[in-house]
């Protein structure tokens, strides 16, 4: 194995400990690649070997990140994709935004679950209107209301659930990928 | 006025650097087309044709196509120095060449016709 100066070695030792997430297999081939890398570079009296490279915890974050998003996007999970997201957040907008995507679904999931509801329980679900009352959904029946949408409540709550659970899925499969766009390996001119 | 050009300078630069972002994946498959390749001499294939790619960018790159089992690897040893990682295109890689390549040409010509029409 050929030589290479301090901060090199440092730098290869400070990547695989980076990359600890990804199987130790893997690790320690990518390690092995950039030492070659760096290598063939100090051999041909390459200046800052390791400028083109940057910090070894942003190197190493590229891979991680890339990775575990492909993959996310690969399982078409949301749950996945949306965990994979907050796992990669370095800013709390990321959070707002998968934090309002994940209460879509769950409000999406509601909505399905009232279509199918209201089957059964005709008289207690819907959309009640009433001279102090406006309820989506389940209602008591404490004040006088009247559910305006009968029947069509059952249609109406199924394509709304299943617009609000597509709609946030496609929400968090665009944003993963522009953050994947984002981190995809950048050429520099 | 100066900072008006400026600000399209860095606009053009933005532009360029995702053109590039975009292509990179298949000027990667298409240098793997002929031969195996290791990482380093990727990079100097490209920049030699004028790309512009960071040494440190091919590698992230190499290893998703990997695991898209768009390439496979081998670590040949020379003899004398130090061992490389060849990257080589599968039948998946290469048929995802094909793919890429015609969807380029398509778009280029379309492009193309774009900028022939007349204003």
């Amino acid at each position: 194995m050929s030589e290479l100066p301090r901060e090199a070695e440092a730098f290869l030792r400070d990547l695989e400990r980076h990359l600890s997430p990804l199987p130790e297999a893997e690790r320690r081939d990518i390690a092995a690649e950039i030492r070659s890398h760096l290598a063939d570079r100090a051999a041909r009296g390459a200046g800052d070997l390791l400028k083109p490279f940057g910090t070894a915890a942003a190197y190493a974050a590229a891979f991680r990140e890339e990775r575990a998003l492909t993959r996310a996007l690969a399982s078409g999970s949301s749950l996945d994709i949306g965990r994979t997201l907050l796992r990669g957040a370095r800013r709390i907008g990321w959070w707002y935004a998968v934090a309002a995507l994940g209460l879509v679904q769950v409000l999406g999931a509601g909505l399905l679950i009232l279509s199918v509801l209201k089957i059964f329980l005709p008289q207690r679900i819907g959309v009640f209107v009433g001279p102090r009352v406006f309820a989506l959904g389940a209602y008591s029946g404490d004040a006088p209301a009247v559910e305006i949408l009968g029947r069509w409540a059952i249609p109406a709550f199924a394509v709304l659930g299943v617009a609000a659970l597509y709609g946030a899925h496609l929400m968090l499969r665009l944003l993963a990928g522009w953050r994947l766009s984002r981190i995809r390996p950048a050429l520099h001119a | 006025m100066h900072d008006n050009v400026h600000v399209l300078a860095s606009e053009i630069e933005a532009w360029r650097s995702q053109l590039r972002k975009g292509s990179l994946e298949l000027a990667v498959l298409l240098s793997l087309r002929g031969e195996p390749r290791y990482g380093l001499e990727l990079v100097e294939r490209l920049n030699a044709r004028g790309l512009g790619v960071s040494e440190g960018s091919i590698y992230p790159l190499l290893s998703r196509l990997r695991a898209e089992e768009k390439v496979e690897t081998e670590w040949v040893d020379p003899g004398a120095g130090h061992s490389h990682k060849y990257y080589r295109l599968t039948r998946r890689g290469r048929t995802a060449c094909e793919s890429m390549l015609a969807a380029w040409r398509e778009f280029a010509d379309a492009v193309e016709r774009v900028i022939g029409d007349r204003p």
